[in-house]
């Protein structure tokens, strides 16, 4: 496959990962960019492998692990506010974390890399293989990350509603 | 009540932030060309014209030489002697030009640049988002753009302004002068970073230079050549970069003057080939680095057009020299003399 073949099948679907994954629009463009970039030259390498477009998930996801920015721009990231989250007052926890704002409020509170996994199960649907592969750690290191991740959601929601919140997470 | 669909109902939600394909295309573009220029040679500079250069060391041809690294080999017994610079003292090492007295607890130096007189050093809390910059410069910050808003405010008993930047306005900066008359930004994301910890942040960088450890080491250095900046951390592309030059200019321009040559430090082995394609993104090339030379015993390969020398370090490391002028001999020098 080569590196433009790639782009039109993966593109989409790389700029929709990002999104979803740093909540951030620009920061997203950022980091896309900057993992095709690089991907492009290495590509005589990259382009063999089995599954290129875990591999350039993986760049992207390192870039936003790592959060690795140029001092040239006039900006550090945006970010949402994990602190209105403990400000809400929305009395029904699914329909706080059905709300957008609060999504990203919620998502805040997680380290970024139990972020990446639960974006990896649930918005992209991937195996915990696959995780494993663009996370770089073990199936079990992943299935602890999505726990945890969630784990981390429950807490959250039931600290803000405790007396009748039920959270059901499988 | 909430399950495992509710969780990707709401992520889906978040596919709002995705940046339009054709933005991020023709950012590629651009981020590619300025690879591709960062990598190209005007022309090749045989080391022998170069002034001031003359032979000193012993250098051998490796001819017919394949592979894409590996460990550095040993000089190949019967090979040629070819050409070779004058080589001078190692680098200096890095030296932050200013200091920072105060990080908040937890936060811990992630990535920084150091030049003469401007650097930069970003600080990570174990928290998402945790992050301060400061910038330190010769040159004034860029002023503010449509929508950022500025109030009047002292640094350390000097004149500043905090500048709150658009769109939202929670990204803060403390910039104003240093005793020197260089400027300096202090930089946080509210309420993550509250305005307090920045301002206590700001008021403890001084001017005094504060040392670095060397991400990686020269054994020499050109003859005529300075160290322009160095840059590391635990948050690079790779494990450190060094930029020396003819004529010493600050870092944070983003690009790599003609007489100036980049080397940096990268974990795994050695590329066999650099890409190389148009503005357009078609008609790509792959170009191999396959002229080989061994080089005080130390294998070196580079492309074609000699803009990029590349050797492998050691078994986890490689090294990359790359120039639009200095000329790929010694490029070959400087690549064969990293030592991780």
């Amino acid at each position: 496959m080569d590196f433009d073949e790639f782009l039109r099948e993966q593109l989409s679907g790389l700029v929709r990962f990002a999104g979803v994954l740093t909540a951030d629009t620009y920061l997203a463009q950022d980091l896309t960019q900057d993992a095709l970039v690089r991907a492009h030259a290495r590509w005589s390498r990259i382009g063999r492998m089995d599954r290129p477009d875990l591999y350039v998930r993986r760049m992207i996801t390192n870039g936003y692990l790592s959060w690795r920015r140029r001092w040239a721009v006039r900006t550090i990231q945006p970010v949402a506010d994990a602190d209105r989250l403990s400000r809400a007052t929305v009395p029904d926890p699914a329909v706080r974390l059905a709300d957008q704002d609060q999504v990203m409020a919620l998502l805040a509170t997680l380290s970024r890399r139990q972020r990446a996994a639960l974006v990896l199960r649930f918005y992209e649907g991937r195996t915990d293989e696959e995780i494993a592969a663009i996370l770089g750690c073990s199936a079990g290191t992943v299935r602890s990350h999505v726990s945890r991740a969630l784990a981390g959601l429950r807490e959250r929601v039931r600290d803000d509603q405790p007396t009748d919140a039920t959270l059901e997470v499988s | 009540m909430i399950n495992n669909d509710s969780v990707r109902q709401a992520l889906g939600t978040l596919e709002r932030f995705a940046p339009a394909e054709d933005e991020v295309l023709a950012g590629l573009r651009t981020g590619i060309v300025r690879r591709r220029k960062r990598r190209q040679v005007a022309s090749v500079v045989g080391v022998a014209g170069a002034a001031g250069m003359v032979a000193l060391g012993v250098v051998y041809v490796a001819p017919g030489r394949g592979g894409d690294g590996g460990t550095p080999p040993a000089a190949t017994a019967g090979t040629t002697p070819t050409t070779s610079v004058k080589i001078a003292t190692p680098p200096a090492a890095p030296v932050l030009p200013f200091t920072v007295g105060w990080t908040p607890e937890g936060y811990s130096s992630q990535i920084w640049e150091a030049g003469r007189t401007d650097g930069s050093v970003q600080y990570t809390g174990t928290k998402d988002f945790q992050a301060v910059v400061v910038w330190i410069s010769a040159k004034p910050r860029p002023a503010a753009q449509d929508g950022d808003s500025e109030e009047p405010t002292t640094v350390a008993g000097r004149m500043g302004v905090i500048r709150r930047l658009a769109p939202d306005s929670k990204e803060t900066q403390f910039i104003w002068q240093l005793d020197d008359g260089r400027w300096a930004m202090v930089g946080g994301r509210a309420p993550t970073v509250q305005l307090a910890t920045l301002r206590r942040v700001a008021e403890s960088v001084t001017t005094k230079p504060t040392p670095l450890t060397a991400p990686f080491s020269l054994t020499t250095l050109p003859d005529g050549y300075q160290v322009a900046s160095w840059s590391g951390g635990s948050d690079q592309p790779f494990s450190g970069s060094l930029t020396i030059c003819r004529t010493v200019s600050e870092p944070l321009a983003g690009t790599l003057a003609p007489d100036c040559i980049g080397v940096s430090l990268h974990d795994g082995t050695a590329p066999a080939v650099t890409l190389r394609k148009d503005s357009s993104l078609k008609n790509p090339q792959e170009i191999p680095m396959d002229r080989e030379q061994v080089i005080d015993g130390v294998l070196t390969r580079a492309p074609a057009d000699g803009t990029e020398a590349v050797a492998q370090v050691d078994a986890g490391h490689w090294a990359s020299a790359v120039s639009q002028a200095a000329g790929v001999d010694l490029l070959r020098q400087v690549v064969a003399s990293v030592r991780s």
